[in-house]
């Protein structure tokens, strides 16, 4: 009985070191936990951060906001950083990828247009273009990539 | 000695136990974020695929329309077992893809595929808890309208 009692005794003396430790690992370096995770970069993580700067970008861009320029520019760096060859994402959603590229291109022409930069623009929907032929689009002329880029394809 | 060595196993049996314990409790919060950050991630992966499907369905030549929609049904198997977000909503999407390759098959002058694909929308339908009419080759061919390759070659528009 007393060697339970003992047992006992020191099991929960353990118990509350080992939480007070816990408690002041965490106070002291609560980052430690989300480094673990940030060192492992899935395509779920990265895939969170293209879903949200699609919404927010395609929003600025519909919108007409000032900041829509800045949003694209994120998202595109975002979806070539993806598309790299060193990253480990399927061929064929680089591909879909690819696709998101050419769309933020196109809106980003709209918006150098907009702005006077008539080079720029030319630059942007030319790049489009390319990245759209290499997807085996059959019409990759100006007024259809617009179009595309201003309404999404639905079903 | 023999009963120093037991006891202080125990208590650091006890201390691992509450050390991890305490550390979960406090991280608990980022744990929930991060679960519902890797469904969102999910969600998100499959959008940009669907999107792309729906895409080159509609603008790119017939292969690379096939390949995407290939691949949207793919992603879509590979991903439904591990979210809990999935819903009626996805195998709409999902009977949709079967249903564009179905026609897609058709037009290229593969109709056992194509039945195969239309079979499988429908089904998709019917497991989002539609019946039919809602859920039959007809009402998919209606909604889906014609393949968009007939469609440009109706409409003379470049190939």
């Amino acid at each position: 009985m007393k060697k339970i009692v003992l047992n006992l005794v020191a099991v929960l003396a353990g118990v509350a070191l080992g939480a007070i430790a816990g408690n002041v690992v965490f106070f002291f370096s609560p980052q430690m936990f989300e480094k673990i995770f940030e060192t492992r970069p899935t395509s779920v993580r990265y895939f969170t951060w293209i879903g949200l700067g699609w919404g927010v970008s395609e929003s600025a861009f519909e919108e007409n906001s000032k900041d829509a320029k800045r949003f694209l520019k994120g998202h595109l760096t975002r979806i070539e950083n993806g598309m790299d060859p060193r990253s480990s994402l399927d061929p064929a959603m680089k591909k879909a990828l690819l696709l998101h590229a050419a769309l933020t291109k196109a809106r980003l022409s709209v918006l150098e247009k907009q702005a006077g930069n008539a080079d720029q623009a030319a630059s942007y929907m030319s790049a489009a273009q390319g990245d759209l032929k290499s997807l085996g689009w059959r019409d990759v002329s100006e007024a259809n990539i617009l179009t595309f880029a201003r309404t999404l394809p639905t079903k | 000695m023999k009963r120093v060595l037991h006891l202080g196993l125990w208590f650091l049996l006890g201390a691992t136990t509450g050390f991890f314990g305490m550390y979960y409790w406090r991280n608990r919060e980022f744990i929930r974020n991060d679960k519902a950050m890797g469904s969102m991630g999910m969600k998100a992966e499959r959008g940009t695929v669907d999107y792309y499907a729906k895409a080159q369905y509609k603008y790119a030549d017939r292969e690379s329309a096939r390949q995407a929609l290939l691949y949207d049904v793919q992603i879509f198997n590979q991903t439904k077992e591990a979210s809990s977000l999935w819903g009626p909503a996805d195998l709409w999407d999902l009977s949709n893809s079967y249903g564009e390759l179905s026609l897609l098959e058709e037009s290229a002058g593969n109709p056992d595929l194509a039945r195969k694909y239309m079979v499988q929308a429908v089904q998709a339908l019917k497991e989002a808890g539609m019946k039919e009419p809602s859920a039959s080759e007809a009402s998919i061919r209606k909604r889906l309208g014609k393949e968009p390759f007939v469609t440009a070659v109706a409409d003379g528009k470049p190939q």
